[in-house]
């Protein structure tokens, strides 16, 4: 059976911060609590082939950096889907109009989507995180693992 | 009175580009031009790094067809290696190449290009995008976004990551293919062939909707270049040149790739940072010529897969000789898929396909290296020279979509003096001028961050330069 909790961390490893939730992802996928319920996926970038598997799960959350954030501070949104999107389309989406993809595209859309965003600050051409986000890193493990387990 | 209509930004393309239309005082077209508004540099800062760093610098020339860059520039490094590379690395590298013009053209057509084909160039611009086609035809763009998916999945398994892998390199593959990434690929591969044939019947069902567009969009005669295989079959991974004039017949054939400098040279225009390439024999700008899909269609004698060549047999019946209408080139972009997706399903149940030896190494053993493949969107030229050390002393690119520099020029007159006349320009007609742009589906660069919001500006000048319409969209 299909599991209805998808997670999806996002970023570019090479931009310092912005590879955040592409780790936390790639951590999360050797995660046996969280496996067991979810599936996860490390990608690059939102791609609208994603809007398929979004509209087959009860629930998604995303993972990303947020610049607009203090560095390291996590916060939890609920995601409302965006109808407005980029006609070109060939490089990004944001979880908003991913979820507006999923919806016209499919007819259907999680019961609940959701956003952990971390601060971070550091965007240079290298593929470590900051420390401060490092260290932020294992505090968003913590939170996923507790949103895991609420919902299980 | 004189008068300009300037389109800036042109949208949905691959690039920042502008279009400058200048009306004579009667209100007709007397010239029209395209100018590539960025300046990218590569040729240049490349000079100094070592040559086994080309690969990766020059695919991030582009975001959308990186392969391409990874697969010319490898083969220039294969050349200063003196390497021949084993024949299992030329079957992986002639798949992810395939894949990549799957994803390609599947983006160009699904995404930027449907849009007018489906809606109309009239429809209004809030609606006439991806989303607006999702609205009104949800199968259409589910098979579009499927579609590129299929490219860009066989690329991300067979080389760990869709845009900019490394697994391309001097010498060959930096890894084999494993027997899961097989079968995951052929499993693929049903989906995919339904798809591209179900496009192609909706498509070649409407083709007499398009006979304005194909009769005034970029349709001229001119040359075709590309890359034929030593039987003529359409190929894209290595070949030689064949040159096609506008009435089919061969002009020249079998000229060697590392020769292309005796052939072709670039001219540069005060207006543009696009270089003119054109064929020298001819002068210039008489030696304009067309290169992409539609050049490929014109210049094979066959695909070489079943499905495909029956699509090419019924795609010559448009024209006698060559088929001339850019518009064309979404017809042959969709012939082109469908013989990809054959040719990697070929490929793959090649008996070699999973062995283990798949790169060639080498120090230095040539000064010079030239490396030409087919890009989704024409032909790609690599040409280093480096120094004994192997560091890069000089570099040419001539890009796919640069060869077409002349041709999308005059198309874009063509265009404009059709649909333009005296100074009411509307939003429809500013969008078929940018339309005849699409067909070609240019790479202009990697740079496309249009945000839905892009606002074309259209400003008509009079002789003497002052302002006397500003319109906004």
């Amino acid at each position: 059976m299909e599991k209805q909790i998808l997670i999806i961390g996002y970023g570019n490893t090479l931009r310092g911060d912005d590879g955040v939730g592409y780790r936390a992802a790639e951590m999360l996928a050797e995660n046996a609590t969280v496996c067991a319920v979810a599936e996860v996926l490390a990608c690059r970038m939102l791609t609208p082939e994603l809007a398929e598997k979004i509209s087959r799960v009860q629930r998604v959350i995303f993972l990303d950096a947020d610049s607009r954030l203090p560095t390291g501070k996590i916060e939890h949104r609920e995601l409302v889907p965006d109808y407005h999107i980029n006609p070109g389309l060939s490089h990004h989406l944001n979880p908003t109009q991913l979820l507006g993809f999923a919806s016209v595209l499919y007819d259907k859309m999680p019961a609940k989507a959701e956003g952990l965003f971390m601060g971070a600050t550091s965007f240079d051409f290298v593929d470590c995180l900051s420390p401060e986000v490092e260290a932020g890193l294992r505090v968003l493990m913590g939170e996923i693992e507790a949103i895991i387990c609420n919902a299980a | 009175m004189n008068r300009k209509i300037v389109i800036d930004p042109v949208t949905r393309i691959e690039g920042h580009a502008r279009i400058t239309i200048q009306l004579d005082d009667k209100g007709n077209v007397g010239d029209a031009r395209v100018h590539v508004t960025q300046f990218r540099g590569f040729e240049k800062f490349v000079e100094g790094r070592p040559f086994y760093e080309m690969p990766s610098l020059m695919a991030r020339t582009c975001g959308i067809c990186p392969v391409s860059h990874l697969i010319a520039a490898s083969k220039a490094c294969d050349q200063i290696l003196a390497v021949r590379i084993p024949e299992t690395a030329i079957l992986l590298r002639r798949i992810i190449n395939l894949a990549q013009i799957v994803q390609s053209h599947a983006l160009n057509f699904f995404y930027l290009s449907s849009p007018d084909l489906l809606l109309g160039m009239d429809a209004d611009p809030a609606e006439r995008n991806l989303f607006g086609l999702l609205r009104q035809y949800p199968d259409i763009a589910r098979d579009g976004v499927r579609l590129r998916q299929f490219g860009q999945q066989i690329i991300e398994w067979m080389a760990n990551k869709r845009i900019h892998p490394a697994w391309v390199v001097p010498g060959g593959v930096s890894s084999p293919l494993t027997p899961q990434v097989r079968e995951r690929i052929l499993a693929t591969i049903p989906e995919a062939r339904g798809i591209i044939l179900r496009t192609l019947d909706w498509y070649k069902g409407r083709l007499g909707s398009y006979q304005e567009y194909i009769r005034t969009f970029a349709n001229f005669p001119s040359m075709f270049l590309g890359l034929v295989a030593p039987d003529g079959s359409l190929e894209h991974y290595h070949g030689r040149i064949r040159v096609v004039s506008s009435r089919g017949s061969i002009i020249a054939d079998q000229l060697d790739p590392a020769d292309y400098q005796a052939y072709i040279a670039e001219a540069v225009e005060p207006d543009s940072y696009l270089k003119s390439p054109y064929y020298k024999p001819s002068g210039y700008p008489n030696g304009m010529y067309r290169v992409g899909p539609l050049a490929r269609m014109n210049i094979a004698t066959q695909c070489g897969t079943p499905g495909a060549d029956l699509e090419l047999a019924e795609f010559h019946c448009l024209d006698l000789g060559a088929v001339l209408s850019s518009f064309h080139y979404h017809y042959a972009r969709l012939i082109e898929i469908l013989y990809c997706i054959e040719q990697i399903e070929k490929l793959l149940n090649d008996s070699h396909i999973l062995d283990g030896n798949v790169r060639a190494f080498a120090g230095v053993n040539h000064l010079e290296g030239i490396g030409v493949c087919e890009a989704p969107r024409g032909t790609l030229f690599h040409h280093y020279k480096v120094n004994a050390e192997g560091l890069v002393q000089w570099a040419n690119l001539i890009i796919a979509s640069g060869n077409n520099n002349l041709a999308m020029n005059r198309g874009v007159l063509q265009a404009a003096q059709h649909y333009i006349h005296g100074s009411s320009v509307s939003e429809g007609t500013l969008n078929r001028i940018e339309a005849v742009i699409r067909a070609f589906d240019p790479c202009l660069s990697c740079s496309t961050h249009d945000d839905g919001r892009l606002a074309l500006q259209v400003q008509l000048y009079g002789a003497h330069g002052e302002l006397l319409q500003n319109i906004s969209r």
